[in-house]
């Protein structure tokens, strides 16, 4: 049955009613925003006539009624899982984050509600679901300035043609291989509804909680219903999570000979500092590089206290130019830095242990 | 009453008059196309009133004019506006005096010039350029002949909901 939102005159005689005035002052009044999604949920498209004519040698004009339609809301969106590839986890590694991104695609505003599932299968590991956090803006995941979702409190809300990015975090189980996947799979649903294409959701006059989306009713006063479109109210996607079953650890110790022989820290005295990195598990870490601080916190904190001994660098007992050239090692590159730098490349528990030496002097 | 409304009611009341004094009834209806499928698959294109609207749907309006009167009109031009959230679909302007002459014309400034579709020029980027679809603000149907007393006239186009 054809509903109120096709309005015509409604006073006999009369070109317009008093209601179709008023809508048409107001959109002589707002300007419109041209939307990729279409005309804005709500909008009133109007139409009048004007008959110009010669009536025994007058000429007349005359407008016809208003025709005003009004446009519905369609629950279109989509939904995108952002990471480039797998996340790469570790066995029993807490808050993994998986990245999404949520867009209205639909011609009105729209809350979304939101749910993870991480038991679909397919996977060889189910990740155990630790909580949603709703971007503030920077596309980085940071819990003190993004908000945490609070399902049915806090569902994100998004204009038009907005797009959200969503981040979930999850806990990786102990006891896993290399290689193993995980799936964890975000839904997010229109808040109005789901269902097949062109369901529709009729607006009965009111809003549900006062939000939008809530149910079909996008404006209560134009009874703007709320249609499904192709992505049929729900959208899943999964993100996968893949073990890295590899552990790296670093250790630091030093030994200090003074110039009497001793091992007093006095002016003059030679430190030469450890770093030994151990590689266990059986996957592997790419682009491993290790860096110490001339100055970092230790025995002797303050920078200048200790000088570097040029030359002093070595790794597994062989000599690295303090340059930053071919070989793995470099010291103060860039200036300033204080830093000793060694490229290890990539590693595995075949070469489990990397030593790196070098000296610094007491001034 | 406030002050906007009894203005508008004011002007309302004048529309009322003038009709009077013309005897012409002048009505506009708008419906929304609905494509489906016959029993050969066939596509059947209906025309209903509307129901539910999206963007993308295409609309049909119709300008219906009757002279009531006792006396011929002449010289009869029916000029409708183009919403700004609609385009006019190119070559869907009809009329229903068959075999009469209606001439067509378009406006892309809201009404002050009119011309032939794919003639009407508009300045873009300081360029003039022969005006799309989506550059038409008016569509005028010129009459050449009379409408006589008991007669109506048709006129209708389409545009689809941007």
């Amino acid at each position: 049955m054809p509903s109120d939102k096709y309005k015509t005159s409604s006073i006999p005689g009369l070109g317009i009613n008093k209601l179709h005035c008023v809508v048409v002052l107001l959109l002589m009044l707002f300007a419109t925003n041209s939307y990729a999604a279409g005309v804005p949920a709500a909008t009133v498209i109007s139409s009048q006539a004007r008959v110009d004519m010669t009536i025994s040698g007058s000429p007349i004009s005359l407008f016809s009624n208003t025709a005003s339609i009004i446009v519905d809301e369609l629950l279109e969106h989509s939904l995108n899982w952002q990471d480039t590839s797998n996340v790469v986890v570790g066995a029993g590694q807490a808050n993994a984050v998986l990245t999404y991104q949520l867009t209205n695609n639909g011609n009105g505003s729209e809350a979304y509600s939101l749910s993870v599932n991480n038991t679909a299968g397919g996977d060889i590991f189910d990740p155990a679901f630790t909580d949603i956090y709703i971007d503030n803006g920077d596309g980085v995941l940071n819990t003190a300035s993004d908000t945490l979702l609070n399902p049915g409190i806090n569902d994100p809300t998004l204009a038009a043609d907005a797009s959200q990015i969503i981040f979930v975090r999850n806990n990786i189980p102990a006891g896993l291989s290399q290689n193993d996947t995980g799936f964890s799979i975000l839904n997010a649903s229109p808040r109005t509804g789901t269902g097949p294409v062109a369901t529709t959701y009729d607006c009965d006059g009111t809003l549900n909680n006062g939000i939008d989306g809530g149910d079909g009713c996008i404006n209560p006063t134009f009874l703007v219903d709320a249609i499904i479109g192709n992505s049929t109210g729900t959208q899943s996607v999964t993100g996968i999570y893949v073990v890295n079953d590899v552990n790296i650890s670093i250790n630091k110790n030093f030994a200090i000979r003074s110039p009497s022989g001793g091992n007093e820290p006095v002016t003059g005295a030679t430190i030469t500092y450890t770093l030994t990195i151990n590689i266990s598990g059986s996957g592997s870490a790419d682009n491993v590089i290790v860096t110490d601080s001339i100055c970092s916190p230790g025995p002797y904190p303050t920078c200048g206290d200790t000088s570097y001994v040029p030359g002093s660098l070595r790794l597994d007992g062989v000599s690295l130019s303090d340059a930053n050239d071919a070989d793995a090692g470099n010291y103060n590159d860039p200036a300033t830095t204080n830093l000793i730098t060694v490229d290890l490349g990539s590693v595995t528990a075949a070469t489990p242990t990397y030593v790196i030496t070098f000296d610094a002097i007491i001034n | 009453m406030n002050s906007t409304l009894k203005t508008i009611f004011t002007i309302c009341l004048l529309c009322a008059f003038s009709i009077a004094q013309a005897e012409i009834k002048i009505e506009q209806t708008v419906q929304s196309e609905h494509r489906s499928k016959d029993d050969e698959g066939k596509t059947v294109i209906e025309y209903k009133a509307i129901d539910k609207l999206l963007p993308g749907d295409t609309l049909l309006y119709k300008v219906v004019a009757t002279n009531t009167g006792s006396e011929p009109a002449e010289n009869v031009e029916i000029n409708n506006n183009f919403s700004e959230h609609v385009i006019y679909i190119m070559g869907s302007a009809q009329s229903s005096a068959q075999g009469k002459n209606t001439t067509v014309t378009f406006s892309a400034d809201d009404g002050t010039t009119y011309a032939p579709a794919g003639e009407v020029v508009v300045t873009k980027g300081g360029e003039e350029q022969v005006a799309t679809a989506e550059d038409f603000t008016n569509i005028k149907w010129v009459l050449n002949f009379e409408l006589p007393p008991g007669k109506s006239t048709t006129v209708s186009f389409k545009a689809k909901v941007k």
